[in-house]
């Protein structure tokens, strides 16, 4: 895992999280520019878990592989669950759901960097 | 007529009881497989509360008949055992070589185990059945309603 990596992760999950708590204070629902980012996150997320599991097969490092992939599968899931938990609910409350879901992200993303840096 | 516990702000505790679930449930199969012997109280309070987790989040989604009576036992459950994990963790160490979701409180997770069950609490409470109400918002009301039995709170 490189760092950076995984910072970017963190930041644009963080701009997820920041958007959507802006359309939830203007009572709006999630749109299709917010989806597009978080498809675009997700993508990076689903190269993260193939250059993960390569790099858990390559690396000397003492990783805790089932640990590892275990956050690597669960970053890859948050985000189509959520997006599909948000867009069927018809208030503001949607957004909340992306809230939750990009905060779990860049919560994943640095326990990512945590276990791989043991 | 009842709300169900699935709309509006009930959508984001799915979520975060989600989020839990999932989580409580890695963790608790990571220790199980890893070495059940080095902290057996630990390990089956993380499996007890990876099921409450479970429960929980399966029924505030489904949200009515039955499934509220679940979610009731299920969040119930959850207060009692991060205050008894949070209380013993604090004054017996010992017992807990390694972590729970509930020690310390939840101070692991930012305290939102200790939170989490007060607002499940609040919001079944606040969705409970009552006659002719006005609970929940304007999307759930095309809803098709089951039976309501009496409501059970307390």
């Amino acid at each position: 895992m490189i760092p950076a990596v995984a910072y970017a992760f963190m930041l644009v999950a963080a701009v997820g999280a920041l958007w959507s708590a802006v359309l939830f204070a203007r009572d709006r629902r999630l749109n299709d520019a917010l989806v597009w980012t978080l498809a675009a996150l997700e993508v990076g997320l689903l190269l993260q878990l193939v250059a993960g599991s390569v790099a858990l097969v390559l690396t000397e490092r003492d990783v805790d592989g089932p640990l590892f992939i275990g956050y690597l599968l669960t970053a890859v899931l948050v985000l189509p669950a959520g997006v599909a938990w948000a867009a069927s609910e018809k208030t503001r409350w949607g957004v909340g759901v992306l809230f939750v879901a990009c905060i779990t992200v860049a919560a994943l993303a640095d326990r990512l960097l945590q276990v791989w840096q043991v | 007529m009842r709300a169900s516990t699935n709309q509006g702000p009930g959508r984001v505790l799915v979520a975060i009881y989600g989020v839990f679930a999932v989580s409580a449930t890695a963790r608790s199969a990571v220790q199980l497989a890893a070495d059940f012997e080095r902290a057996p109280v630990a390990y089956s309070l993380s499996a007890l509360a990876a099921l409450v987790y479970v429960l929980a989040t399966f029924a505030l989604a489904r949200g009515s008949g039955a499934a509220r009576q679940v979610a009731w036992a299920a969040v119930g459950i959850e207060l009692v055992g991060v205050l008894a994990v949070g209380t013993l963790s604090i004054l017996d160490p010992a017992l807990f070589p390694d972590e729970t979701v509930w020690s310390g409180y939840g101070a692991g997770y930012g305290y939102v185990p200790l939170v989490l069950p007060v607002v499940g609490l609040g919001w079944l409470w606040h969705t409970r059945s009552r006659g002719g109400g006005t609970a929940g918002s304007a999307g759930a009301s095309h809803r098709p309603e089951g039976t309501s039995p009496p409501s059970h709170d307390g």
